[in-house]
């Protein structure tokens, strides 16, 4: 039975490693087009640059295997989640666009019956 | 006014266990509050009010660095900061509880003049942790506890309305929204699962029954927290979001 919820798959978590990585090719693309472009015509590149290479200071200090809240994702799991049984067991997941796993358990409804009488 | 992060607060249900054995859940309890920061490290507490005319009696309970539940009631002194000196030092912090409400806010912080633990906003009169006193046994062992996130905004709806779990450092929680809105749900104790909620990890944003919260509405949240057999002592806290769109 549905209950009115609706379930959004958060995305993978991430590590420190792989936004680390992430923010290195940025700023390698970056670099590219600042040089790629007229000196007189660099300002916002140079910019963003720098914003990125203060971001890359601070990740210094962090372990790579440290976690960094979720990488995103937005995929409805409304209905994979519904369709798990209301029995008190924990399931696994797994999100069919980005591959996040967990879990999920559905207590046992109340037996007491609410309808209008 | 669009409905601002400060409009949407956590509350606590009326009925917050500090044993196994009694219930827990109900309606709002719409003047005990759940944010707190923990001390950091070991320390001693203060609390003070920014209004002088506040000098009713705090009391402050935390456990202490040798696995004691210590607490010390004190008046306070206005805007002068009094220190639990009987208390002594904590580490970590589990309630405040204000005889009544002030007239100000009250901070209670690491003392002196250090990090704040939490504040009690007018009209508010007290602040606790979840899960208060609980332990691992020696098989698994899973409790529930209900708390409340309320959109305070005078007249916006807050549409889109979600929940989710945003930090829980020690991995050991799930969260489930309550199966509607404003729903005064108990359980018999809290090692009592509560009836058709769906608990998701922090992987999953859930959204509000109904998909929006009405200015004043809230919705109930139950905290599912699985410690295994024998599991190590943890100290931790988790953070849960309520999110959403207003116009």
């Amino acid at each position: 039975m549905s209950n009115g919820i609706k379930y959004t798959c958060q995305g993978p978590r991430q590590s420190v490693q792989q936004v680390r990585e992430d923010l290195g090719a940025r700023i390698t693309a970056l670099q590219d087009k600042r040089d790629a472009t007229d000196k007189a015509a660099r300002g916002p590149v140079t910019a963003k640059l720098a914003e990125l290479a203060k971001e890359q200071k601070a990740l210094a200090r962090r372990a790579d295997d440290e976690l960094l809240g979720r990488r995103g994702c937005g995929q409805d799991l409304t209905a994979l989640i519904e369709a798990i049984p209301d029995d008190g067991e924990v399931y696994d997941y797994r999100c069919p666009k980005c591959g996040n796993t967990g879990t999920a358990r559905k207590t046992v409804p109340s037996t007491l019956d609410t309808r209008p009488s | 006014m669009p409905i601002a992060a400060s409009d949407l607060k956590a509350y606590q249900a009326a009925n917050m266990p500090e044993a196994d054995t009694t219930t827990t859940g109900g309606a709002i309890a719409a003047t005990g509050l759940v944010e707190f920061t923990d001390v950091a490290a070991n320390d001693d507490l203060e609390a003070l009010s920014d209004n002088a005319a506040d000098t009713m009696n705090l009391t402050l309970t935390g456990r202490n660095a040798a696995g004691a539940i210590v607490s010390e009631t004190k008046a306070l002194t206005g805007t002068t900061a009094a220190i639990f000196s009987t208390l002594g030092i904590i580490e970590r912090f589990l309630k405040g509880v204000l005889a009544s409400a002030a007239a100000g806010t009250i901070t209670i912080r690491r003392s002196v003049a250090g990090a704040t633990v939490a504040t009690i906003a007018p009209g508010k009169t007290s602040v606790r942790r979840l899960f208060y006193d609980s332990a691992s046994e020696a098989g698994s062992t899973t409790r529930y506890e209900k708390a409340f996130m309320k959109n305070e905004h005078a007249t916006l709806t807050l549409t889109n309305a979600a929940l989710k779990l945003t930090a829980d450092p020690a991995a050991t929680i799930r969260i489930g929204a309550a199966p509607a809105v404003d729903d005064s749900a108990t359980v018999t104790n809290r090692k009592t699962a509560p009836a058709s909620v769906t608990f998701v990890d922090d992987g999953v944003s859930q959204g509000v029954p109904g998909g929006s919260l009405a200015a004043g509405a809230a919705i109930g949240v139950w905290a599912e927290m699985v410690r295994g057999a024998g599991a190590a002592a943890i100290k931790n806290t988790f953070t849960v979001e309520l999110s959403g769109t207003t116009t």
